[in-house]
């Protein structure tokens, strides 16, 4: 049970890496991913609005005095090293994502503590002009059972979309599938298999408008496994987002993985709504079944709430119950609980702290797990 | 108001400008009726909301709204066209962001130069197709919409509803942004569309003296 534990836990100790969406900026009113991604899925690099946002919304120190104009390119406290290269890169956007993680964990009995200070380090650089754009990402990938660190590039895609709402991107991408918390341990991400390492190489077809979002993938699947010329099953997954207003948000998803010769044919469907009451709370709520073939009784389950609260400019503080079940066994399962504290000290540096409380459903095993970070993203 | 422009013959779902929060002023044309055939029935808004959603390029949108609204609007016997306004104030106007109401406000509405551009004004309100006196329930309106020192002539659908001495009226219009003479709504590669939607409701109650216009 303890390994299990620790099987668990592992994606933290792997450092939180990417820079996580935000569906907590439902309540600014921003109800699609690239008001501040370049990736139509959230996460990795920010656009020019995305930084100067983190700038005006996020962080701690207010501005002094907020600009009209945009500072110009590659200047300003939000630009890429703080300005330190102006706009020496041209129409080319930049950043390194650094997360010096600490992490604790327990798992009952003779307390079992590790204590890891690890280092996610990504740099990643985007280019955009007429609807186009080119994306690619470079990172530290830490040593995972017997696969040693070494580089890796988590996403590189080509993308286009025109001004009608209509676009498509090919390459090494997360598919669209439900709400992408930043979490990635998630139980409605890494259990449907949309962890950090979960990139599946596909074409997506996009058409977004200002109450809808439609996204469809297929492609030859997990990325990772076509790399090692592991078996990689065909992919599909769709995404169909309607927003009731700039505030309240309804997402329907599906997946399908078709059979290799080590895994059954399996996909998953499920049901998101969001909504931000006032302008500091938002709430995210996702139910998903996941369904494998060969497999009798009830699917496995994966439900979740999360609530984020903006106590004051700077400091955000979350909490999110989360059931994940067994499949053919709704009463099995674990049961977590988990706090985030996410303070933005100043733009693109913020330390957040997690606490996650897991319990198995049935027995009287839990274990905690405390992961903190200092994230910079410069 | 030295660069008022009056646009018409325009299709007024293409016509108005931007921000258009203001017209509200739709909805007072259903006041009229509950004083039906009086002698210049006069009408206050004594309370209101006004929504502006506004769709981005990147898909979604955000709202703007205000209870800033105000006016009186009047309707003499035998007419059709109601006298008076409403207005809104724009530097009222909140999207939730600092720097979004501090772009919207000064950069596209520039309520800063004052008359002409610190509100919205809706006058000259057309309530059905005759006689306003007796429109209950759904119809549709017209007006003279002043946004950004110009004037368009707007319409949508309004919904009018008596509430005792009250009468409780939804009205909504779309604008378009650059017909308004405003600057393209644009941020570091993120903007608004050209076409907005105003949705107004608001509470008007009889009123014995006209309020004075500013």
């Amino acid at each position: 049970m303890r390994r299990r534990a620790l099987a668990l836990a592992l994606p933290m100790l792997l450092g939180a890496a990417h820079l996580g969406a935000e569906p907590m900026f439902l309540s600014k009113q921003y109800n699609r991913c690239t008001s501040c991604h370049y990736s139509a899925t959230g996460g990795g690099l920010l656009t020019p609005y995305g930084r100067s946002l983190s700038l005006q919304e996020l962080s701690a120190s207010r501005p002094s005095q907020s600009t009209v104009p945009p500072p110009p390119k590659g200047e300003g406290e939000e630009a890429f090293l703080y300005g330190a290269l102006g706009d020496t890169l041209g129409p080319v956007d930049v950043g390194i994502d650094l997360r010096p993680s600490y992490l604790g964990l327990d798992v009952g009995g003779p307390t079992s503590s590790s204590k890891e200070l690890l280092m996610t380090a990504d740099f990643m650089a985007a280019y955009r002009a007429h609807g186009f754009t080119v994306y690619g990402e470079v990172g530290r990938k830490p040593a995972i059972g017997q696969d040693s660190a070494g580089i890796y590039s988590y996403e590189h895609w080509v993308g286009y979309q025109s001004e009608g709402g209509l676009g498509f991107r090919v390459g090494r991408f997360l598919p669209a599938y439900g709400i992408r918390l930043s979490d990635h341990t998630a139980y409605t991400r890494s259990p449907l298999g949309f962890d950090k390492y979960d990139q599946v190489y596909a074409l997506e077809l996009s058409q977004t408008g200002q109450n809808h979002l439609v996204q469809l993938s297929v492609g030859p699947g997990s990325a990772d496994a076509i790399v090692h010329g592991d078996p990689h099953p065909f992919t599909a997954t769709g995404r169909f987002e309607w927003d009731f207003g700039p505030r309240t948000a309804l997402v329907f998803s599906g997946l399908y993985r078709d059979k290799t010769t080590l895994v059954p044919a399996n996909g998953a469907g499920g049901v998101a709504f969001g909504i931000a009451p006032t302008r500091r709370i938002s709430i995210w709520t996702e139910a998903d079944a996941q369904f494998q073939q060969g497999l009798s009784g009830a699917p496995a389950y994966s439900l979740l709430n999360e609530t984020g609260f903006e106590v004051f400019r700077g400091l955000w503080l979350k909490v999110s119950p989360q059931l994940r079940t067994n499949y053919g066994d709704t009463s099995g399962g674990v049961f977590r609980w988990a706090f985030d504290a996410d303070l933005y000290l100043r733009t693109h540096w913020n330390v957040e702290v997690s606490y996650y409380h897991d319990a198995t459903r049935g027995t009287d095993f839990t274990y905690q797990t405390v992961l903190a970070q200092l994230h910079l993203y410069l | 108001m030295d660069s008022l422009h009056l646009h018409r013959g325009m299709a007024p779902s293409r016509t108005l400008g931007t921000w258009a929060f203001v017209a509200p002023a739709l909805l007072i044309l259903a006041f009229a009726a509950p004083r039906a055939h009086a002698a210049d029935a006069a009408w206050k808004v004594v309370s209101g909301e006004v929504r502006v959603v506004c769709p981005m390029t990147v898909g979604g949108s955000f709202e703007a709204k205000t209870s800033a609204i105000r006016g009186t609007v009047t309707l003499a016997v035998s007419a059709t066209v109601f006298g008076g306004d409403i207005s809104v104030d724009l530097a009222t106007l909140d999207t939730g962001i600092g720097l979004r109401n501090e772009h919207l406000r000064s950069k596209y509405l520039q309520v800063e130069r004052g008359p002409g551009y610190d509100r919205a004004v809706l006058s000259e309100i057309r309530l059905g197709d005759g006689d306003p006196r007796g429109v209950q329930g759904k119809s549709r309106f017209t007006g003279t919409f002043l946004l950004h020192g110009t004037k368009a002539i707007v319409s949508g659908p309004a919904t009018v509803r008596r509430e005792g001495k009250t009468v409780r009226v939804e009205a909504s219009f779309p604008v378009t942004v650059s017909a308004l003479g405003i600057e393209k709504p644009q941020y570091l590669g993120v903007g608004v569309k050209d076409q907005v939607n105003v949705t107004v409701s608001l509470v008007a109650q009889p009123s014995e003296e006209p309020e004075s216009k500013q």
